[in-house]
């Protein structure tokens, strides 16, 4: 069968959703080239238009076709008008996958839509206006024109049937819990930490990431450790992130050592999670949790929050707190730190349970899926 | 009741007595009244005096020292009187003196605050013939005798103290009274521009003259540079335009050499200039007063609507506007001709307005081109060639823009604008980038050239403030209070149910937020099962209707969400006679007219927390996030079944419709329009 697949978050400077885009895409070619179905990459997808395609997701293949690639955007714009109208995708793919949150008409395929998170329902506080607006509007989109749903976790199923009850059960569309992976390879062996190790904290500065609880319990330990560690901050400036970012440079003014490297490429961040010491994961809220499944299999320790899916993906491999409690945020990582074993014993519980997400598995699942659709 | 006078105390007791006996002996035998005594907390031994009071005396006690603006309000909530007899309690009044003021409302119905002459109690000298302004807008009392520019008996002045003042109850309670952010002193200024402002005349009455104590009065000088930088802020720009057309007027009126004398610094450092200041403040009056008795001619006022469109594709702002006008030409109708340009085939639409001597252009009668609505927007095709002449060939003296921009706009033409919100800079999302980016542009140049800003909200001008170079001084307020607009309810639309219903009226925007609505609704209607109440909505069709319509039948909701598209008039009224409740989820909005529309026909209200919804809806709403689904089902919930939470919402509405008078709303803009056209400051 022809599989259509939406890369066009990879274009852009990658977020989770791209990641995940780009992870199940390469994956699902790997697993399905050998069984015989072809594959179309859409570097534009629904409203999805990209300013410039070179960054995206390509797989150099005969049976993998980029059609849109290197479309200028008013051209792009006009193909996708001309397919929400009735034109069938070139090469007629018999199921497209969206990665974007992008529900178009598509009356010539089946539609398999990847629901991220609803946190946009859930918690409006930690949404722009945009994501709301896109958001709302493209998930009802989905649930008129959807033919099957992938969800990257248990929770946001979960979410789903709190906000629209029964409704899967009723509708009778299928569904399944796709769980995303590390882009990164899996250590033999949790690397052995340095004296000067940081703390580690990985995602884009807004509200829902909940930097400031990760800053007041980092001023706790400064306060309180003998080793005091450096913290280092990745990610991109995202919403709402100025109180953070003046946070940030006042503790760096007052001479704590916390490392700002904004967004980070991807071998950096590879050298990032192999040499820290532990990844503090404090979100209000998460659809899936990337860096918490990319620390997991680099078997490095994790404090997480115990919101949203984090639980689900993390299993027993970390200490989990309360997002509103800083204080035991501190006082676990005091303890770590305090406990050399404990730090072992954690990095081994995170490599195990990170062996348990591939995107080869997932893959495979999702292939199933689509075949039975 | 025909006056209550309100008397603030606080301390100064032998005062009291003194000025509640001058009260006593001077009060108009046949008058009906009653004397309102508001203690601020004395610590001396007015309290006991007080207690000793009987009726016409109504005596309220603060339960702590609350201030002069804080406990007039106090009375004035509980007065009964047409009017009010604010009153401090230093004065000796003498017989005669209320009723030249009250002769004044009977002889200019346009009259705001009343005021009179004061001496000082113990020099006799005039200490109060008006209020004027100088130094840069700041205000001081006009100290000589106005006779000489006053009509039979009446003098207009910017302000007036409210030492002893008469206003209307009404106006007064509308205004919402005095400003309570003033501590002791500028209240009456600013009440007064605030009825200026409203097209309302503030005027002393020369025949009525009283004497007071000077400064008798506690805390007034502590808090002056607090309330003058509030003051100021608010008005500054405009007292001191006040200041400087009185300088214009006096060089006009051979007083020049006496103002450049005033001016000259060194003459300020000596101290002189005293007396010239007040020669100049006088003639300049004299000279206003006569500039404004000769412009008895009609002013011409350009209406560009040429963004109207038929039916309902232009929301709220369609209705509210014809209803401003209309109500503007039955109030001011000798004073204004209308030149109301509209698209053709519109012409009906817009009859009602006019009146005789107004007119009608449309494009097709060739006097103009105008631009036309593209998908993105508005773009101008073939706007009118740069000096065209067409604002003088139809002789306009002021340009009315309700839609905001206007390709009628000329230099040297004033112009109004209307404001009806920021969305594009607020919720920019909501609108196609193309659409954001005109907007910006368009708001840029009207920010430069329009005269004054009409505001549908407090919200839309402080916005407006905030993201564009536009002086607060320049933006006036006009709600849409149209809520009495539509006709009595005729038959119920087709496809209407017949039950009670949840009632949406918005265009499918997407601000408008249906979607959340939609999640909410579903969440409702499986918690109420079979009792559950249908969702209307009604909106001008348009291809976002017909996507809306799409996910709702995803939701499997096609038999509980209906759609009516645009109802006429009495099916709309219709329509809210039989509303359980209101449900407005709207996610920006710069007024939201839909509101005012559920209380005066008794629904309910459920709305948004953001943007201008608390302004208009006070507490006449059960207020939601609108952005969380289930938030909103569970309001919606609660409205539904649970009777005392319905009685009460509806109750407050009717008493919140009382703060939205189209009359008041329409003065306004009417003073504004007069202001810009005639080049005086508002």
């Amino acid at each position: 069968m022809i599989i259509g697949l939406d890369v066009s978050q990879t274009c852009a400077e990658r977020a989770g959703c791209a990641w995940y885009a780009d992870g199940l895409s390469r994956a699902l070619i790997a697993a399905g080239l050998p069984r015989g179905h072809a594959f179309e990459l859409y570097h534009h997808f629904g409203g999805w238009i990209n300013a410039d395609t070179r960054g995206g997701t390509l797989i150099d293949d005969p049976r993998v076709s980029a059609p849109l690639r290197g479309l200028a955007p008013d051209k792009a714009r006009e193909f996708w008008r001309e397919v929400e109208s009735g034109e069938p995708l070139p090469a007629k793919p018999d199921v497209v996958l969206s990665f974007n949150f992008h529900a178009p008409r598509l009356p010539h395929s089946r539609l398999v839509y990847t629901v991220h998170d609803l946190a946009f329902w859930m918690h409006p506080a930690f949404a722009t206006d945009e994501t709301h607006l896109v958001c709302q509007r493209e998930v009802l989109q989905a649930l008129a024109r959807a033919a099957g749903f992938l969800f990257n976790s248990q929770h946001t199923r979960d979410e789903l049937e709190l906000l629209f009850p029964s409704w899967l059960r009723l509708t009778g569309r299928p569904s399944l819990v796709a769980h995303g992976a590390s882009r990164f390879p899996a250590p033999g062996a949790p690397p052995t930490p340095g004296p000067a190790a940081p703390w580690l904290v990985v995602g884009s500065l807004e509200p829902r990431k909940n930097h400031a609880a990760a800053l007041d319990a980092y001023e706790l330990y400064h306060a309180h450790s003998s080793v005091r560690r450096p913290l280092v901050v990745a990610g991109g400036a995202g919403w709402k992130s100025d109180a953070i970012r003046a946070r940030l440079s006042a503790l760096q003014g007052r001479g704590l050592t916390v490392h700002t490297p904004g967004y980070v490429p991807d071998a950096e961040l590879a050298g990032l999670y192999a040499s820290s010491f532990a990844l503090v994961c404090p979100s209000w809220h998460e659809g899936f949790g990337l860096p918490l499944v990319e620390a997991l299999t680099a078997g490095l320790p994790v404090l997480s929050s115990d919101r949203a899916s984090l639980p689900e993906v993390g299993g027993d491999a970390p200490v989990y707190f309360a997002p509103d409690q800083p204080a035991a945020l501190a006082e676990a990582m005091l303890a770590l730190e305090r406990d050399p074993a404990a730090h072992a014993r954690r990095a081994a519980a995170s490599l195990a349970r990170g062996g348990a997400f591939s995107w080869a598995a997932t893959a495979k699942s999702v292939l199933e899926f689509v075949e039975r659709l | 009741m025909q006056v209550s006078f309100i008397v603030p105390l606080y301390n100064q007791l032998a005062l009291t007595r003194a000025c509640l006996g001058s009260l006593r002996a001077t009060v108009p035998a046949d008058l009906a009244h009653e004397i309102i005594l508001v203690d601020d907390g004395s610590t001396d031994d007015t309290r006991e005096f007080l207690r000793d009071l009987a009726p016409p005396h109504v005596v309220l006690l603060n339960d702590r020292n609350r201030g002069y603006a804080a406990s007039n309000n106090r009375a004035a909530r509980v007065a009964q009187g047409e009017f009010l007899a604010l009153l401090n309690n230093d004065l000796v009044l003498a017989p005669g003196w209320l009723e030249p003021m009250l002769a004044a409302f009977r002889r200019v119905p346009r009259a705001g605050v009343v005021g009179n002459l004061q001496r000082n109690a113990t020099t006799g000298a005039l200490d109060h013939a008006g209020v004027v302004f100088r130094d840069g807008g700041y205000p001081a009392h006009y100290r000589d005798d106005p006779a000489e520019f006053a009509v039979d008996g009446l003098a207009e002045f910017p302000a007036v103290t409210a030492a002893c003042c008469l206003v209307r109850r009404e106006w007064f309670l509308r205004t919402g009274g005095f400003d309570e952010g003033y501590q002791n002193g500028f209240e009456d200024t600013d009440l007064c521009l605030r009825a200026r402002e409203d097209g309302l005349l503030n005027l002393v009455a020369t025949g009525s003259v009283v004497r007071h104590h000077i400064s008798a009065s506690e805390g007034r000088g502590t808090h002056e540079f607090r309330n003058a930088r509030r003051f100021l802020a608010r008005w500054g720009p405009r007292t001191a335009a006040l200041e400087r057309e009185w300088i214009l007027a006096m060089a006009q009126d051979r007083a020049a050499a006496a103002a450049r004398e005033y001016f000259r610094p060194w003459h300020r450092r000596l101290g002189l200039g005293r007396p010239a200041l007040r020669r100049a403040h006088r003639l300049a009056l004299a000279a206003q007063r006569r500039r404004l008795a000769a412009r008895s001619g009609r002013l011409r006022v350009g209406i560009d609507l040429l963004a109207l469109q038929a039916g309902g594709a232009n929301g709220g702002i369609k209705p509210f506007v014809l209803g401003l006008l209309a109500e503007v030409g039955r109030q001011r109708g000798g004073e204004f001709n209308f030149a109301v340009f509209v698209p053709a085939g519109l012409r009906d639409e817009v009859a009602a307005i006019l009146r005789p001597g107004d007119y009608c252009l449309t494009p097709a009668d060739g006097i103009f081109s105008v631009s036309r609505r593209t998908a993105t927007g508005w773009k101008p095709d073939g706007t009118l060639p740069a000096g065209d002449p067409l604002p003088a060939r139809a002789g306009l003296d002021v340009l009315y823009a309700p839609f905001g921009r206007s390709d009628l706009m000329r230099p040297g033409l004033p112009t109004v604008s209307v404001i009806v919100d920021l969305l594009h800079r607020d919720l920019p999302a909501a609108l196609p980038v193309e659409e954001v980016n005109h907007r910006h542009a368009w708001f840029g140049q009207l920010a430069r050239d329009a005269t004054y800003f009409q505001c549908n909200s407090h919200h839309v001008a402080a916005r407006l403030v905030t993201h564009y170079p536009v002086h607060p001084a320049r933006c006036f307020l006009a709600y849409n209070a149209v809520q009495g607009r539509l006709p009595a309810p005729g038959a119920l639309p087709a496809g209407a149910p017949e039950e009670s219903f949840f009632f949406y009226p918005a265009n499918f925007w997407p601000h408008k937020n249906h979607e959340t609505l939609f999640v909410a609704y579903r969440l409702y209607a499986l918690g109420a099962a079979s009792r559950a109440w249908p969702l209307v909505c009604t909106g001008h069709p348009d291809g976002r209707m017909d996507l809306l319509r799409e996910l709702r039948d995803g939701l499997g909701l096609k038999d509980r969400i209906v759609f009516l598209g645009h109802v006429k008039d009495d099916a709309f009224a219709a329509l809210w006679s039989k509303a359980g409740a209101l449900v407005f989820p709207s996610l920006h909005e710069g007024f939201g007219m839909p509101l005012l529309e559920a209380m005066r026909f008794g629904v309910p209200v459920i709305a948004a927390d953001s943007t201008a919804l608390p302004e208009v809806a006070g507490d006449a709403c059960l207020a939601v996030d609108a952005r969380d689904p289930r938030a909103l089902a569970e309001a919606m919930r609660k409205v539904a079944i649970r009777t005392d939470l319905k009685e009460a919402l509806v109750a407050r509405g009717h008493a919140r419709l009382a703060a939205f008078s189209l009359e008041l709303e329409a003065g306004r803009l009417a003073h504004f329009l007069a202001a810009a056209a005639r080049r005086v400051t508002p």
